[in-house]
């Protein structure tokens, strides 16, 4: 099983090489649409006094990510931002920042807002990590209260800046407990691959 | 007519505050992270 | 050795049996996981590095060295091999996985070759010196 977090966890965690410099901290976390693969993370400089920097780090780069950094073999596998997230980072065309965005049912149910995301690492086989599931404020409609919740999400989602679509099925997996969350995506794409 | 000292300090101070709080609001917002979906590999039908 | 017990060790010329100074500092060289110099205190001259190519024997009582002239200069690249920034003692060790274990807290060298043997934490795990991958400003990595 892989290790569940919270995309609010990575935030801010500082990027140290193996000569012990930490020469960035991880500010975005850029996923692909199909898969919900991680593809890279953009940084901030580190100190208050620093801001964005032009260059991003390829998940591919990614030696360890644990508690307490991201460790990376040297400042040389970082990347240009542009290279590595395309027009994402404008917010222009689908992409843009998926915090805030309303997460719809393909049957037209809106379940919340988004206010953080869950991120799996490792388990399958080589290193990666995915975006499992997304944490939510639940739409009042819901009836659930104001408890953020939990939406397990398939392999394949789409998504675009203003709207996350997942199957209405993905309702009947909520849950309010990350430990248990796991276990609820692995439920649920199972549910998913033998519908097909 | 002259204001007293005090009031020009206390302008001062203000103005400082004010721009102190600006720029670590500022800061924050350029620093902090979001989630962002990238659309370059977005293809259909890839085999999940 | 660990480098609490050499510290302060005197270094003795054996051309005229005169102390030339007292073991203050290590310096380590991370990516060969080596003590590559000795920094000394109480020095006759100018100079405060002592090469470890430069020592005859690390002996328990005292360090020799052939004579006192050995004792030079750091040149450039053991003076930012011996900067803060690289101290190992007290810093924070990372592991690859991005897992913090605790703190340097002493370390074990080979007297005979300088090779580090083991970095000793404050929590008292100990991490092989062949498992040492860097010492910087922010941190001590090691392979996990």
């Amino acid at each position: 099983m892989s290790t569940l977090i919270r995309a609010s966890a990575l935030a801010k965690l500082p990027v140290v090489t193996f000569a012990g410099e930490d020469i960035a901290q991880l500010k975005d976390i850029v996923y692909a649409a199909n898969g919900g693969q991680i593809g890279a993370f953009t940084l901030a400089g580190r100190g208050i006094f620093a801001g964005p920097l032009k260059t991003s780090l390829p998940w591919a780069a990614v030696v360890g990510l644990g508690p307490d950094a991201v460790i990376i073999e040297s400042e040389e596998v970082l990347q240009p931002t542009s290279d590595v997230i395309g027009s994402a980072g404008d917010g222009a065309t689908g992409g843009g920042d998926i915090l805030k965005s309303e997460v719809l049912t393909d049957t037209g149910t809106s379940l919340g807002r988004v206010v953080d995301v869950i991120i799996g690492i490792g388990g399958g086989g080589r290193d990666q990590a995915d975006v499992v599931g997304y944490e939510i404020e639940p739409a009042e409609s819901l009836g659930r209260g104001k408890q953020h919740l939990l939406i397990p999400l398939p392999d394949t989602l789409a998504a675009s800046g203003e709207h996350l679509m997942v199957p209405a099925s993905a309702s009947d997996y909520l849950t309010d407990d990350l430990s248990a969350f796991g276990t609820a995506v692995d439920a649920f794409r199972s549910q998913l691959a033998g519908g097909r | 007519m002259d204001m007293d000292w005090w009031v020009w300090l206390i302008i001062v101070v203000v103005v400082i505050a004010v721009l102190v709080g600006g720029f670590v609001a500022v800061q924050a917002k350029r620093r902090s992270g979001g989630v962002i979906i990238s659309d370059r590999n977005r293809k259909r039908g890839g085999g999940a | 050795m660990l480098f609490s017990q050499a510290q302060g060790r005197r270094v003795v010329s054996t051309a005229d049996a005169d102390t030339v100074g007292l073991i203050d500092g290590y310096v380590i060289d991370p990516t060969r996981q080596q003590v590559v110099a000795l920094n000394l205190k109480k020095t006759a001259g100018s100079g405060d590095v002592l090469p470890w190519p430069d020592l005859l024997a690390f002996g328990d009582d005292a360090v020799t060295v052939e004579r006192s002239t050995v004792v030079v200069e750091a040149d450039e690249r053991i003076a930012e091999l011996s900067g803060k920034h690289h101290t190992i003692l007290r810093k924070q060790v990372l592991t690859t996985s991005g897992q913090q274990i605790g703190k340097v807290q002493d370390v074990d060298f080979d007297p005979a070759d300088g090779r580090i043997l083991t970095l000793i934490l404050d929590n008292q795990v100990q991490v092989a010196g062949t498992n040492l991958l860097g010492v910087g400003s922010y941190a001590v990595v090691v392979r996990s």
